[in-house]
């Protein structure tokens, strides 16, 4: 020990120093510092930031704004260091020069749409149109400018055109006898199946309704249209367009009704899915060098099963537009030409004799022009060489067919209404590139006053199409030949311009196989003929663009998605695809998406200016209750929707009996012997909905949603006595929504009560206490407040009681309502229970009390049954 | 004048023979769904007005008038249960006018078509013709002619 003294026990305390330390004892006490301290060592706590840890000659001010000037290496912990801490750093937009360079707005438009399919025509639409997603598709919902009536009068007076390449085409090839078999099972077995006589030989377009497997009458799945081959073999090949919505179902039910099985080897002795690599590549080699074009990746899936049945997803592979209206004949003939196309004898012997001699050196550079475009989509299938239509028009055949449609083509120029068609005809044209024949300022075609023998039934041979040939299409679709190059041909000529595009060769345009298919409109109480009638077109891919600007420059109006169902509408038809019903998946899906959003809408809105749906006595404001209705009205879980077309036009008669007996015009297609049927022999199942539409007597509009109730025995005396009369109103129903109301008041008494000068002095005295159970009476407060308010808004969507939730009786929902332009009334389109209908029938009236969901008023209406 | 009353007369006798004509029964049965095809159409110019039984006769009035006044003429084509209708037109059009318009008047037929939808597999497509009277009423204003002056 050293002299010096230390510590306690040398200066008197009672603390000894050891003689000697241990020293694993001791590293073993300190053991807990030292990993303290190496952790802290190796996990700095750190109160800067990266920039402000540098050193000072490396330290910009600009750094904490702008990481580019921070080092590279730290770049990345600092962004995410500004990201924590809730600055997300700027990165400016590029400017509009730079982002509008090609190839960036190329690969802005690839990005786009990776996760959903753009149209052809999207880039167009995108400009003037309303875009929405929808069923996986980026489409044009309706124009930017007002424009709803003047739809509604292209429709009646001129052309409107939409695009619905949406639709989804399948393939399926097969014996006739097994297919037609198999698809029966599909449809409903009374009426028009997939092998009717009408469709079987490809001249006419059906459209069905679709249901599952044997699934009649319970499990429909949608409208679909279809076509058949043309080609009379045993082996038959049928078209089946799919509406998006309903694609899934369909397919799924197709597959497995036909045992389908996803070829995945690809070296099978098809060439689409060759030709289908072959894009892929192309394309690739494409991006490499930057060309522009829009990615388009159509994969075309193949199943096969063990009956020697194929079926193909023509996903994109085919185009269709759909033209309504008297002047579509006028804009298509305006638009399309045909070619000379004669046999090859023919060809030989006049050869070169034909060329005017003006142009020949044009057509020899244009050749060469168009050449060097072959070379480069070089193709590797049989037309490498020649084009398509030389091949394909050397038989005799098919030259008959070109001759059976040209003659038919130049037909169509004299009529004045596609109506005038035979209905659903199919007609198909090879026509020639239409940018040829642009018009130089936007024309409107009218009809002209040729006469012409009105076609009576489609001519034999008029439906055979090369586009049913995958080898056709893909050629086509490969050719494609960009605008700028016909630009460069004209800028070549000795007169630059569109003026001379009418001397131009034959030989250097490209010749399009497409279809025309025709819609007949409506029929319906002999009101307006064929409202809606027109026209479909089919194009193979790639070539939208230059048949659409074709014809919006011959005036066409262009209408979205919305225009589809305001034509069904007005028709009224339910019968097409864009309209769901409500036994159908469809259905469902779209209407719990419309609740939600309704519901979301509703409560955005503040309270004073919600309404009050328990005080006006609507249980489903956003939302149609079948299910409750039905199991109301005839206690059973499962509905369907009666669409047995007989059934339908003898309850409609019956119901027109009732009517009074001035009204001659009315009955005059009425069947005598279909109203002296008994009903209920005809029908047993009586758990279903009638379509219905409903049309105010004199003032109000039905919308979506509103209630179709029956009047009461006062209410059609008083409406028989005066005919002016407006309708019932309904009585104002307790709201649960007063007792939240009391709450409150009762609350505000409370809070008061705590703010007086009593009050306090307790509080001053015992702070703590008081406190702490304020808090938690709050907290229980607020909790019951809160389960009622959940409690209230849930009340809106869960629905209890339907047939009796107000004065009247409901008997069903008015599913599409509004003013139509047909009838200058309002009208609604609904489904209503079939045992109410038989009442009515029984009444001998037809005549039922609507109710907007927003209103206490019900207004008078006549019912009819659509079919 | 008497010329006119000829064409009075003949305008009420065939709008008696179109009442009294029996509509011919359609052809219908359980396998098919009538369905009308719109009629051809001769042409469409501006003054070319197609009556129909639904728009309210004073529209017709009206239209007729800014067209007489415009071109000076207008065609009225009616065809069937309208025929009535045309001619009742055309002659009060020429009353209200105070006989200073003539009609120049042509009957014919017009084929209809008819199409006959399959409701069950085995059927197919049939078609029914037939023929149905149409009028063609040309109005116009007589040229009344100012009697000769000899300039002195």
């Amino acid at each position: 020990m050293s002299d010096k003294k230390q510590f306690d026990e040398y200066l008197g305390g009672s603390e000894r120093l050891p003689d000697n330390a241990q020293i694993l004892k001791l590293a073993s006490a300190r053991a807990s510092e030292i990993a303290a301290m190496t952790y802290s060592l190796e996990n700095p706590h750190q109160t800067k930031l990266i920039f402000q840890k540098l050193p000072v000659h490396m330290r910009r001010r600009v750094m904490s704004h702008n990481a580019k000037r921070m080092p590279r290496r730290l770049r990345a912990s600092h962004l995410s260091q500004m990201n924590k801490s809730g600055l997300p750093p700027k990165s400016k937009r590029p400017s509009r020069k730079y982002r509008r360079r090609p190839y960036n707005l190329l690969l802005e438009y690839n990005r786009r749409q990776r996760n959903k399919f753009w149209l052809e025509t999207h880039i167009w639409h995108a400009k003037r149109f309303q875009m929405i997603e929808k069923w996986g598709f980026k489409l044009a919902n309706y124009s930017n400018d007002r424009c709803f009536r003047a739809n509604y009068r292209a429709v009646i007076n001129h052309c409107l055109i939409q695009d619905i390449s949406y639709y989804t085409c399948i393939e399926i090839t097969g014996p006739i006898v097994f297919l037609t078999q198999k698809l029966k099972m599909h449809c409903n077995p009374n009426e028009l199946t997939f092998g009717a006589k009408c469709y079987i030989n490809g001249e006419r377009e059906g459209t069905l309704m679709f249901y599952k497997a044997n699934g009649y009458p319970y499990h429909p799945i949608g409208y679909i249209n279809f076509m058949w081959n043309a080609n009379s073999c045993s082996s038959k090949a049928i078209w089946i367009w799919v509406h998006p919505a309903l694609y899934k179902d369909t397919l799924e039910e197709i597959i497995n009704n036909f045992n389908f099985v996803l070829e995945t080897n690809s070296n099978t002795s098809d060439t689409i899915v060759e030709k289908d690599q072959d894009i892929v590549k192309d394309l690739q080699a494409e991006t490499m060098s930057s060309e522009l074009k829009i990615f388009r990746t159509t994969k075309v899936p193949i199943y096969t099963n063990n009956n020697e049945c194929q079926l193909t997803i023509l996903r994109n592979c085919l185009n269709r537009f759909r033209l309504s209206g008297p002047l579509t004949l006028n804009t298509l003939t305006d638009a399309f030409k045909l070619p000379h196309i004669r046999s090859k004898f023919d060809v030989m012997n006049q050869s070169s004799v034909e060329v005017d001699k003006n142009f020949e050196k044009m057509d020899i550079q244009d050749n060469q022009n168009l050449c060097e475009i072959d070379i480069k989509n070089q193709d590797k299938t049989k037309y490498s060489t020649n084009t398509w239509y030389n091949i394909y028009y050397q038989s005799e055949k098919n030259l008959e067919t070109f001759k059976v449609q040209n003659d038919m083509f130049n037909n169509l120029v004299g009529l004045n209404f596609p109506s005038q068609l035979p209905p659903n005809m199919i007609l198909a044209l090879t026509v020639l590139d239409p940018r040829f024949f642009l018009p130089e300022k936007r024309i409107k075609s009218l009809s002209n006053s040729q006469i012409t023998e009105s076609i009576l039934v489609p001519p034999r041979l008029a439906n055979e199409s090369p586009l049913w040939d995958s080898n056709v299409r893909n050629y086509v679709t490969k050719n494609y030949v960009s605008t700028s190059v016909i630009n460069n041909l004209r800028s070549q000529s000795l007169v630059p311009g569109v003026h001379n595009d009418q001397f131009y060769n034959e030989n250097i345009m490209h010749k399009i196989p497409i279809i025309f298919i025709q819609k007949p409109g409506n029929y319906v109480n002999n009101n307006n003929i064929n409202f809606g009638a027109g026209i479909d077109i089919i194009l193979p891919s790639g070539w939208s663009m230059p048949f659409w600007l074709a014809l919006i420059l011959r005036c066409a109006r262009v209408g979205g998605l919305r225009e589809s169902k305001s034509i069904a509408y007005e028709t009224p038809n339910l019968n097409v695809p864009d309209i769901n019903h409500p036994d159908t998946n469809a259905y469902k899906v779209e209407a719990s998406k419309k609740r939600i959003m309704l519901i979301e809408r509703h409560y955005k809105l503040p309270s004073n200016k919600r309404v009050n749906y328990t005080k006006l006595g609507i249980s489903s404001p956003f939302f149609c209750e079948w299910s409750l209705l039905i199991k109301e009205w005839n206690n059973v879980d499962n509905f369907y929707i009666l669409r047995d077309n007989h059934i339908l036009s003898t309850l409609n008669t019956k119901i027109c009996m009732s009517l009074e007996k001035k009204r001659k015009n009315i009955h005059k297609n009425i069947d005598k012997n279909n109203a002296s049927i008994d009903l209920d022999d005809l029908i047993k199942d009586k758990d279903c909905f009638v379509p219905i539409k409903v049309i105010n007597e004199n003032k109000g509009l039905p919308k979506d949603f509103s209630i179709i109730c029956i009047p009461t025995k006062d209410d059609l005396i008083k409406y028989n006595e005066d005919k002016t009369w407006s309708g019932p109103v309904q009585s104002v129903l307790k709201s649960e929504n007063r007792e939240s109301k009391k709450m409150k008041k009762k609350t505000k008494k409370k809070r008061k009560k705590l703010k007086s000068p009593s009050f306090n002095l307790l509080i001053k005295l015992n702070r703590n206490k008081i406190q702490r159970l304020a808090r938690k009476k709050l907290k229980q407060e607020n909790k019951n407040r809160i389960e009622n308010q959940t409690k209230y808004m849930l009340s809106i969507d869960c629905c209890k009681v339907v047939r009796y939730s107000c004065d009247r009786e409901v008997i069903g929902y008015v599913t599409q309502g509004g003013f139509s332009y047909q009838e200058a009334k309002g009208i609604g389109l609904g489904y209503v229970i079939l045992s109410s209908v038989f009442n009515l029938i029984k009444e001998k009236s037809n005549i039922v009390l609507t109710r907007n969901t927003t209103t206490r008023k019900y207004r008078i209406c006549k019912l009819e049954i659509l079919s | 004048m008497e010329n006119q009353k000829k064409k009075e007369k003949l305008i009420n006798n065939f709008k008696k023979k179109n009442l009294n004509q029996s509509k011919k029964k359609l052809i219908t049965s359980n396998d098919h769904i009538l369905k009308k095809r719109k009629p051809l159409r001769f042409h469409k110019k501006k003054n070319d007005i197609y009556v129909n039984n639904k728009t309210n006769f004073k529209v017709y009035l009206k239209i007729c008038e800014k067209y007489l006044h415009d071109s000076k003429e207008v065609t009225l084509h009616g065809l069937g249960a309208t025929i009535n209708r045309v001619c009742n037109l055309a002659l009060y059009l020429k009353k209200i006018h105070c006989d200073t318009l003539d009609l120049d008047i042509k009957t014919s037929s017009i084929n209809l078509v008819d199409d006959l939808e399959p409701n069950k597999d085995d059927a197919d497509y049939k078609i029914n013709q037939r023929l149905n009277s149409a009028i063609h009423i040309r109005v116009f204003p007589i040229e009344l002619v100012k009697p000769l002056r000899i300039d002195n």
